[in-house]
C-alpha cells in the first residue's frame, strides 16, 4: 500500500503538534522575524508616519519639530499649481519612458545575449557596467559628453550635421528631457536584460525543438514559447523600474536639478526643491505622499492584474 | 547544571542585541561631544566654525591659518573649522540647525542669515565690538537694533575683464554689448553670466546687478516691484546679451571664470572675490576692473554673515573667537585673503596690495552704491522670491514669454509671499 501525497504520516510520530511550537519555544517565529520588523518599523514605518503629520502641517526645515496642523491646506496649494501638474505629467513621461526603455533594450541585449557565440562571457560582464557604476559618476560624465563646446556629442552630430541650436542639450527645454532619459536608460538597461536573461535561460530547450519541429519560425517561437515563460519576469521587472523611476533623484538634479524652466521636474525634485531649497517641509511631505500614493496605486494594480493573469493560466 | 534550551539562549541573546541598539540610539549626546563637556582633555572649550569660504582652494588655507593663529594666541578656545561645499551649505546648515545641532558658529550667505534670524536661529553679539568701526551695510544685521550678525566678507560687484583683450572699456551699456560682440571671436567669448537652473542662486545675483543697475529693485518697504518698468529695462538688458551669442552657453560659474582665466572669456560682472579665484587658477591672467556700465551706479554685494547658532552651549567662547576676529589686526589679515572683497571693518588697503591688485580701488569705489540681493522688507522670503524671479527670467531666455508677461506673473506670485 502506497501513502497517499499530503496524508498525515502513520503510527506515533502522526501526534498534532502545534506548528507555531518549535523545540518548546513557542514565540521563536516571532522572535526571529523582530530584526527585520523593528527595522521597517524603525526605518520605513515611523518616518511614513512623520511623513504624514508633516504633509499635514506646515513644518518648516529650520523649526522641524515646532509646527501647527493645517488640514489639508498643503494639498489644496499644490493641487492648485500648475507647477505641481507639470511635474506629475513629466513624472509620467519620465517614467512610461523609462520603463519601455530599459524593458525593450534590456529584452534586445537578454535575447542577444542568451544565444552562444564567442566572448559571450566577456560580453555579458561588460554589459553589467552602466548599472553598477555610482550614478554621480554617470551624470558627470554625461554632462561632459553632452557639454555644447567641448561634448563628444555635439561633436559628432556637427560632423553630419545634425547638432541641435547651439548644442547645448541640458539648457534646452526640447532636447533636455530626451538627454536624461537616454542618460536613465543607458544605465538601468543592464539591470532588465541581466534579469530578463536569467529567465530566459529557465525557458525549456525541448519546447524550442517541438515548436521547431512544428514549423514555427523565430518570431512565432518567441511569442508562443519565449514569451509566457519570461512574462512574469519581465512584468516584475517593469514594475520595479516604475517605481524606481518614480523616485529617482541624483541624475535628474546632477544634470538639470530640474531646469531649465521646469522641463525636467519631476516629483521628486519638486519635492527636494520644496522641503530644502524653499524649506517647507509640509509642501514637501505633502508632495512625497502624492508620489506615494502613485507608487503604491501603480503597484497594486500590477499585481492584480498578475494575479488574474495567474489565474487564467491555471484555468486555462 | 541544567543546560539552557537552545531557542531560549538565542532568544536571549537576540533580546539583548535589540535592547542594546535600542540604547545605544538613545544614548547619542547633542553637539556630539565625546566627553559631552564640549571641552578638550587640556580643559579649553572647543566650538566648531562653519564657511564655505574653508573649502576654497585659496582663500580657503589662509582662513583655516587664521583659525590656528587664534588657536594658538590663547589656551581657554579652541576653534575647529567645519567645511561645507557653496552649492549646499544653506540647506545642510538649516538642517542641522532646525534639528537641533549645528556648528557654533556659521557663516551664512547673506540670504540664509536673514531667514535664520528671522526665525530665532541666530544669538545676540551685541556688544562684540565698536559698532561704529564695523561697514554701513552692516546696519542690516540686526533685528529690533540687537546685532545677531557681523560680515565675513562683503563682496561688490564691478565689470572684471581682460585688458590684453579689452581696450575699448565699455562705459554704458551699449558699449557693452559692442564690445563683447567684438571679442567673441576664435574661440574667445566676450562676454559671460549664469544662465542655467542649475546655478539658481547665481543667476539670481547676475540679474539683480542688471535691475539695479537699470535703478530697479525687487522690493520696497515689503511690497514687490518685479512690475516696474526699472526691472523690465534690466531683464531686457540681460536678455539682449544672452542672445547676441556672445556668452559661452551652458558654462557654468565655475568654467567661464576659468575660461577668463585661460583668455577664453573676455569680461565678466562679478564681485570682488573673483579676481582671487581666477587668480588662483592661473596667476598670470591679467585682470582689470571698472563700474559696470549700466545707466545707474546702483549694484549689488553679496556677504557672508558670521552668527552664533543658537542651539550653542558656548555662546561665550563663539563671541570671544568673533571678537578677536574683529580686532584690526586680524582684519587686516582678513581683508588681504578676501582679494578685492571687504572685511567687516574699513580697513585702508596696504600699499603692496594696491600695486599688485590695483582693481581693487573700483569694488570699495562702487561701495555706497551696493544693494544687498535679499528684495527689502521680503528678505526672509528671499529664496522663494529667487526661485519666482529666476523660473520667470529662464522663460524669458527661452523665448517662451514676454518680458512684461513673466514680470506680470512674477508679480502676482511674489505678492503671494507676502
Amino acid at each position: 500500500m502506497t501513502t497517499p501525497v499530503g496524508a498525515p504520516p502513520q503510527g506515533g510520530s502522526a501526534r498534532r503538534r502545534d506548528p507555531r511550537r518549535i523545540h518548546g519555544l513557542r514565540g521563536l517565529p516571532y522572535l526571529l522575524i523582530a530584526p527585520a520588523a523593528i527595522y521597517l518599523i524603525v526605518f520605513q514605518g515611523l518616518p511614513l508616519i512623520q511623513e504624514f503629520r508633516l504633509a499635514l502641517s506646515n513644518a518648516k526645515l529650520f523649526r522641524p519639530n515646532e509646527f501647527d496642523f493645517v488640514g489639508f491646506t498643503n494639498f489644496v496649494r499644490i493641487f492648485q499649481d500648475d507647477g505641481f501638474w507639470q511635474s506629475v505629467s513629466i513624472t509620467a513621461i519620465y517614467v512610461v519612458c523609462c520603463v519601455l526603455g530599459t524593458v525593450f533594450v534590456g529584452l534586445g541585449v537578454a535575447l542577444l545575449l542568451n544565444h552562444n557565440f564567442a566572448g559571450r562571457g566577456v560580453l555579458r560582464s561588460l554589459v553589467i557596467i552602466p548599472w553598477a557604476a555610482p550614478p554621480v559618476a554617470i551624470a558627470l560624465i554625461a554632462i561632459w559628453m553632452l557639454d555644447a563646446r567641448y561634448g563628444i556629442v555635439n561633436r559628432a552630430l556637427r560632423t553630419v550635421d545634425l547638432a541641435p541650436d547651439g548644442g547645448n542639450w541640458l539648457n534646452s527645454t526640447t532636447f533636455a528631457l530626451p538627454a536624461i532619459l537616454i542618460v536613465t536608460i543607458w544605465q538601468l538597461f543592464p539591470f532588465t536584460s541581466v534579469v530578463i536573461l536569467a529567465a530566459l535561460q529557465s525557458v525549456p530547450a525541448e519546447l524550442h525543438e517541438a515548436a521547431m519541429i512544428d514549423g514555427a519560425n523565430n518570431r512565432q517561437r518567441f511569442a508562443a514559447v519565449t514569451w509566457p515563460t519570461i512574462r512574469p519576469t519581465v512584468g516584475l521587472v517593469a514594475i520595479l523600474m516604475t517605481i524606481w523611476s518614480i523616485r529617482r533623484f541624483e541624475l535628474i538634479w546632477l544634470m538639470t536639478q530640474g531646469g531649465p524652466v521646469g522641463s525636467t521636474n519631476t516629483l521628486v525634485i519638486d519635492l527636494y526643491r520644496e522641503s530644502f531649497i524653499i524649506r517647507d517641509l509640509g509642501q514637501g511631505a505633502a508632495i512625497g505622499i502624492v508620489g506615494l500614493l502613485v507608487s503604491l496605486t501603480i503597484t497594486v494594480f500590477y499585481f492584480i492584474l498578475s494575479n488574474r493573469a495567474a489565474r487564467s493560466e491555471v484555468t486555462r | 547544571m541544567k543546560r539552557m534550551h537552545r531557542p531560549r539562549a538565542l532568544a536571549g541573546v537576540m533580546t539583548a542585541a535589540i535592547v542594546g541598539v535600542a540604547m545605544v540610539g538613545c544614548s547619542s549626546t547633542p553637539g556630539g561631544d565625546d566627553n559631552n563637556s564640549g571641552m578638550n582633555p587640556d580643559g579649553a572649550t572647543v566650538i566648531s566654525f562653519a564657511a564655505s569660504m574653508l573649502g576654497e582652494t585659496q582663500r580657503g588655507p589662509l582662513l583655516t591659518a587664521m583659525i590656528d593663529d587664534f588657536n594658538a594666541s590663547q589656551d581657554e578656545v579652541v576653534v575647529t573649522p567645519v567645511t561645507v561645499p557653496f552649492s549646499s551649505f544653506g540647506s545642510t546648515m538649516f538642517t542641522q540647525v532646525g534639528g537641533g545641532e549645528g556648528p557654533d558658529i556659521i557663516a551664512w550667505d547673506e540670504a540664509d542669515f536673514f531667514q535664520a534670524m528671522d526665525q530665532g536661529l541666530t544669538l545676540s553679539i551685541d556688544g562684540i565690538t565698536d559698532e561704529s568701526r564695523l561697514l554701513a551695510s552692516s546696519a542690516n544685521e540686526k533685528i529690533d537694533g540687537v546685532r545677531h550678525g557681523v560680515p565675513l566678507n562683503v563682496s561688490n560687484y564691478a565689470l572684471i575683464y581682460n585688458p590684453d583683450l579689452v581696450t575699448n572699456v565699455p562705459t554704458t551699456f551699449d558699449e557693452l554689448v559692442a564690445e563683447a560682440k567684438a571679442q567673441t571671436k576664435d574661440g574667445v567669448f566676450g562676454f559671460a553670466f549664469r544662465h542655467t537652473e542649475a546655478e539658481e542662486a547665481g543667476v539670481w545675483s547676475d540679474v539683480s546687478n542688471y535691475v539695479y543697475g537699470f535703478g530697479g529693485t525687487w522690493a520696497k518697504d515689503g511690497v514687490p516691484t518685479l512690475d516696474s518698468p526699472e526691472v523690465a529695462d534690466g531683464f531686457a538688458a540681460m536678455k539682449e546679451l544672452y542672445d547676441a551669442d556672445v556668452i559661452p552657453e551652458g558654462a557654468t560659474a565655475a568654467e567661464y571664470r576659468k575660461m577668463f582665466a585661460e583668455g577664453k572669456v573676455a569680461m565678466i560682472i562679478d564681485n570682488g572675490g573673483v579676481p582671487t579665484v581666477i587668480n588662483g587658477t592661473n596667476p598670470d591672467t591679467p585682470i582689470a576692473a571698472a563700474v559696470a556700465p549700466f545707466p545707474t551706479p546702483n549694484i549689488g554685494e553679496i556677504s557672508a554673515v558670521l552668527a552664533v547658532n543658537s542651539n550653542t552651549t558656548k555662546a561665550d567662547a563663539a563671541k570671544a573667537f568673533l571678537s578677536w576676529f574683529l580686532e584690526p589686526e586680524q582684519q587686516a589679515t582678513v581683508q588681504g585673503l578676501l582679494g578685492g572683497s571687504q572685511a567687516a571693518t574699513e580697513v585702508p588697503r596696504t600699499q603692496e596690495e594696491l600695486e599688485t591688485r590695483p582693481y581693487v580701488t573700483v569694488f570699495d569705489e562702487v561701495a555706497p552704491h551696493t544693494i544687498a540681493f535679499a528684495p527689502e522688507g521680503m528678505e526672509a522670503v528671499t529664496p522663494q522670491f529667487r526661485h519666482i524671479v529666476v523660473e520667470q527670467l529662464l522663460r524669458v531666455f527661452q523665448d517662451q514669454v514676454s518680458i512684461e508677461d513673466a514680470l506680470a506673473e512674477a508679480q502676482k506670485e511674489a505678492e503671494g509671499l507676502q
